[in-house]
């Protein structure tokens, strides 16, 4: 690389003169070539021989060189085609950029322009109420300058007029009376309050002038500080304006250099184009660039030298900073080290510890030896859960067999008892027995005694004695059985004694049967419930207690409704097929008078007419039933509608009649109002409701006397009610006035 | 349940339960109308009430009537002299009962006397309750046989006897259904008014056999 600060040489002369390398003298050449690229540096050039150093020049190797230096030289054309290209883009960017600056610095002039305009405007704005507020301060000063005037010459006046008092004072000692010098007093009292009023209506009027000036000079220096940031502003837009500008011309100036760059960059193209080789300006370029190369080599390894005890010297700051830190951590470590045995003490006795501990090989067994424990200690209490419950269902048990065994013992108790009086009956029974043998021996000798008698006396027929023996023969029998029947009450009673002594089982045999009795009442009580949702069932069913209960309907419900619809319908119906009858029977009665004399011609009529007859008999008692509700429904509405028109003329105080008349076309109805106050009872109003349902009044004599009110309540506000209502008042002025 | 007038938020008063019945009243009997096709649809609209999209009487005559009706229970419901509302559904043309939707009412007299304190009963619990109820009646079409005749109703009070009857009320049939068959459905309670649904309907003969 070629240094600008060494003197040109020869060579560097005819280069540049041949256009290869750029001139030195001009600084915007200088320039173009530190815009360029390197181009013609950066190029291998090829390493043959240059012809000035050779003793012995080839031609053929200089015609070669030639070529390919030709060679060189059009793709050197082709690039500086290319970069031909590329600064006419940049030349067309630099372009529009100007345009962009152009257009950007119009609108900031206008911008500047209309803003600078409107401070303008402002700035007049503010002088000229600047110069209202002065001429409004200067009148205020005027008109206390003539306050004061007045003030002074009302003084003089005073002091005139005191004057003349006291002239007019002197002879009142020698006048008739007090009279005059009173007057002159009183108007010296006058002028003095006169004075005195002046007075302070010029201190008024100086301290409202002095609060007006206040305020007009706080109201100027307000404006003068508005007018003065005004100018601030100005000028800040003034100097926008100016920066704007500057930077206009910089965009412009700066885009003349470019122009200028374009200009030199095209002209050093041509001179590219243009310019040929010299083997020897490029061998000393070559040289040149070698030696740069190896200054550069030189000056990167010395560099890279000196980057690297840079990098020792951090290095090394890095080692000494780690060394200071380790000698502060020096007087930790001993402590660390006592920190460390009594740690490794605690190491040996848990070590002492697990290898105590069965199946404790490493720390996590000890976890899972601890897992284990939990894990038994809770399957432990669940067992002594399950055996607490087995234990209470023990003690229950043996509850109930304490309980069982009690409820034995008493029937025990009981059988024992009943076995005693078995005994004791059984002895009873025995000694009766003995007892009785005895007697049945002593009645046995007597029979026998009564025997050997009858057969000593030898008589045919029963005695007294005999009916005896009889008697006492039944008496014995009879004995008999009631021996008879102590033995059985006696076997009986053996067997009670004998069922007794299985108590326990005759209690389980209780138990038993109380048990199916409250299965038999289980039964009962769901049979029961069934009953009760049976009853329940009937109840929901709609079943009631008629005693208590009544069940109602609304009277105009939907199916009542439908019935009446239904009925409606069909009395319609009737009365269509009634009315076609009649007019059949109107035509037959007709028939029959006209026909009398064809009485053949109708026989075979004559049960239809019969029947006919009949319909229209019934459909006549049907007319008259209908009839019979008709009149009663007339008469109700005529009940209902008196009291109606009975009500209007007490509430509206007149008595309203209405009439229709169907011929009529220009109106519906017709209502004539009677006045209830009015003295003649002939008086009326009538109004007439038209087709459109409008009300019109018709012209009486009565709204003829009243033609002021009916133009204003009728005709001007359409209001009869408000006509009505000034009648009836007038009416009732004239009765009470009376 | 917009109408409840409750003291607290769980306490049922007396004037709260009877709302709660009669609006309960209000939703089940215009669901029962449409869903047996008792009138047309166009006599109805769809409304929220108790979580669920009801159908509610939109027809101006019909309300007219349920509104006439309802307000008179609310009036006895507040007595406690209302037993029993029956809601008879006959044919048009044959004049014979086809269907009775019964509803029975127990109420807690004591409340109503004043001699007991206020029953506690959420009102979520209360809604969903009604709402089981209503769901059962949209589900009746289901198994209740088709009304193919067009039909009518009517609305029965059972009432006790010791009230008057009002002036546009009247006495009248119980209306009973011969061969009936019945199927009880849920009932809901605001612990002042326990209400139990059922619905007997004409069973076939085949039915019956």
């Amino acid at each position: 690389m070629a240094s600008p600060e060494q003197p040109p040489s020869a060579k560097r002369l005819r280069a540049s003169e041949l256009g290869l390398l750029p001139s030195s003298s001009g600084a915007a050449a200088a320039a173009a070539a530190a815009a360029l690229p390197p181009l013609a540096a950066e190029q291998p050039f090829p390493r043959s021989p240059s012809p000035a150093l050779d003793e012995k020049p080839d031609v053929f190797a200089f015609f070669a060189q030639r070529a390919s230096k030709q060679r060189e030289l059009e793709m050197e054309v082709a690039r500086l085609q290319q970069r031909e290209a590329q600064l006419a883009a940049r030349l067309e960017e630099a372009e529009l950029a100007e345009v962009q600056a152009r257009d950007g610095a119009r609108s900031a002039a206008a911008r500047a322009a209309a803003r600078e305009a409107q401070l303008e405007l402002q700035l007049r704005e503010q002088q000229e109420a600047l110069r209202l507020e002065v001429e409004r301060a200067a009148g205020l000063s005027a008109r206390v300058r003539a306050a004061q005037a007045a003030a002074e010459a009302a003084q003089q006046r005073a002091v005139a007029a005191a004057a003349e008092a006291a002239v007019a004072a002197a002879p009142a000692p020698g006048a008739d009376g007090p009279g005059p010098a009173a007057e002159l007093r009183l108007q010296v009292t006058q002028l003095q309050l006169q004075l005195d009023q002046l007075a302070a209506d010029k201190e008024e009027g100086e301290r409202r002038a002095q609060v007006a000036l206040a305020t007009a000079q706080h109201r100027c220096e307000a404006e003068a500080a508005a007018a003065a940031l005004l100018q601030r502003q100005l000028g800040e837009a003034a100097a926008a304006a100016e920066r704007a500008s500057a930077d206009r011309h910089a965009l412009e100036s700066a885009l003349a250099e470019r122009d200028r760059r374009i200009v030199q960059l095209e002209a050093q193209l041509e001179g590219a184009r243009s310019g040929g080789g010299d083997g020897v300006l490029v061998k000393a370029l070559r040289d040149q660039l070698r030696r740069q190369e190896a200054l550069v080599a030189e000056a990167r390894r010395l560099k890279e030298q000196a980057h690297n005890v840079h990098v020792m010297r951090e290095q090394l700051e890095r080692a000494e900073a780690r060394t200071r830190q380790a000698e502060e951590l020096l007087p930790d470590a001993a402590d660390l080290q006592g920190r460390l045995a009594a740690a490794e003490q605690q190491l040996g006795r848990w070590r002492l510890i697990l290898e105590g501990a069965a199946d404790c090989a490493t720390p996590e067994d000890v976890l899972h030896l601890l897992n284990s424990l939990q894990s038994q200690q809770m399957e432990a209490a669940v067992q002594v859960g399950d055996k607490a419950e087995e234990v209470a269902q023990l003690r229950s048990t043996a509850a109930a067999a304490d309980a069982a065994r009690a409820e034995a013992d008493q029937a025990a108790a009981a059988a024992q008892a009943a076995a005693e009086q078995a005994a004791a009956a059984l002895s009873r029974a025995e000694r009766k027995l003995v007892l009785l043998t005895k007697e049945r021996d002593g009645l046995q000798g007597i029979l026998a005694s009564y025997d050997e008698e009858y057969l000593n006396q030898q008589g045919a027929e029963l005695g007294p004695q005999q009916k005896r023996i009889v008697e006492l023969e039944a008496q014995v029998a009879a004995l008999h059985a009631h021996a008879a029947s102590l033995e059985e009450e006696l076997g009986s009673r053996g067997a009670a004694a004998a069922g007794a002594t299985a108590g326990a089982g005759e209690v389980a045999a209780r138990a038993e049967a109380a048990e199916a009795r409250a299965k038999a009442l289980e039964a009962e009580a769901e049979n029961l419930g069934k009953q009760v949702a049976l009853l329940q069932e009937r109840l929901g069913r709609g079943d009631y207690n008629a005693a208590t209960t009544r069940v109602l309907h609304f009277k105009y419900n939907p199916e009542a409704e439908l019935a009446r619809e239904a009925r409606d319908a069909r009395l319609a119906e009737l009365e269509s097929e009634n009315e076609a009858l009649r007019q059949n029977l109107g035509r037959l009665e007709a028939a029959a008078a006209q026909g009398q004399g064809q009485a053949g011609e109708a026989a075979g009529g004559s049960m239809r007419v019969a029947q006919l007859e009949g319909e229209t008999n019934l459909l006549r008692r049907r007319v008259a039933e209908l009839q019979k509700g008709t009149d009663r429904l007339q008469q109700v509405f005529n009940k209902q509608i008196t009291l109606f028109r009975e009500a209007v003329y007490i509430l509206f105080g007149f008595r309203v009649e209405m009439a229709t008349d169907p011929a009529a076309r220009e109106f519906k109805a017709q209502f004539v109002l009677r006045p209830q106050h009015a003295e003649d009872g002939a008086v009326q109003l009538v109004f007439r409701m038209l087709r459109d349902n409008r009300m019109v009044l018709v012209p009486t004599e009565l709204s003829g006397r009243l033609q002021r009110e009916v133009e204003t309540f009728i005709d001007r506000f359409r209001s009869i009610p408000a006509f009505t209502a000034n009648l009836t008042m007038d009416y009732f002025q004239k009765q009470t006035q009376c | 349940m917009s109408a409840t007038a409750q003291a607290t938020k769980n306490q049922i008063t007396l004037k709260g339960s009877v709302a709660t019945v009669t609006e309960f009243f209000q939703h089940a009997l215009s669901s029962i109308l449409y869903q047996r096709g008792i009138y047309g649809p166009e006599s109805f609209e769809p409304k929220k009430a108790y979580g669920l999209t009801v159908m509610a009487v939109k027809d101006d005559k019909l309300t007219a009537y349920l509104q006439a009706v309802l307000q008179q229970f609310s009036k006895w419901l507040e007595g406690g002299a209302l037993q029993k509302v029956v809601l008879v559904v006959t044919g048009v043309a044959s004049k014979e009962v086809m269907e009775r939707w019964t509803f029975d009412i127990q109420t807690d007299k004591a409340v109503v006397s004043g001699s007991a304190p206020l029953p506690k009963k959420s009102e979520s619990q209360i809604t969903s309750e009604i709402q089981a109820i209503i769901r059962q009646i949209t589900a009746s079409v289901t198994f209740l046989p088709l009304l193919q005749d067009t039909c009518t109703i009517d609305l029965l009070a059972y009432t006790d006897k010791e009230n008057e009857v009002p002036l546009d009320w009247e006495e009248s049939d119980p209306r009973y259904i011969k061969n009936a068959a019945d199927v009880k459905l849920r009932a809901f309670s605001t612990k002042v008014h326990n209400v139990e649904a059922l619905v007997s309907y004409k069973a076939d003969e085949d039915d019956m056999m």
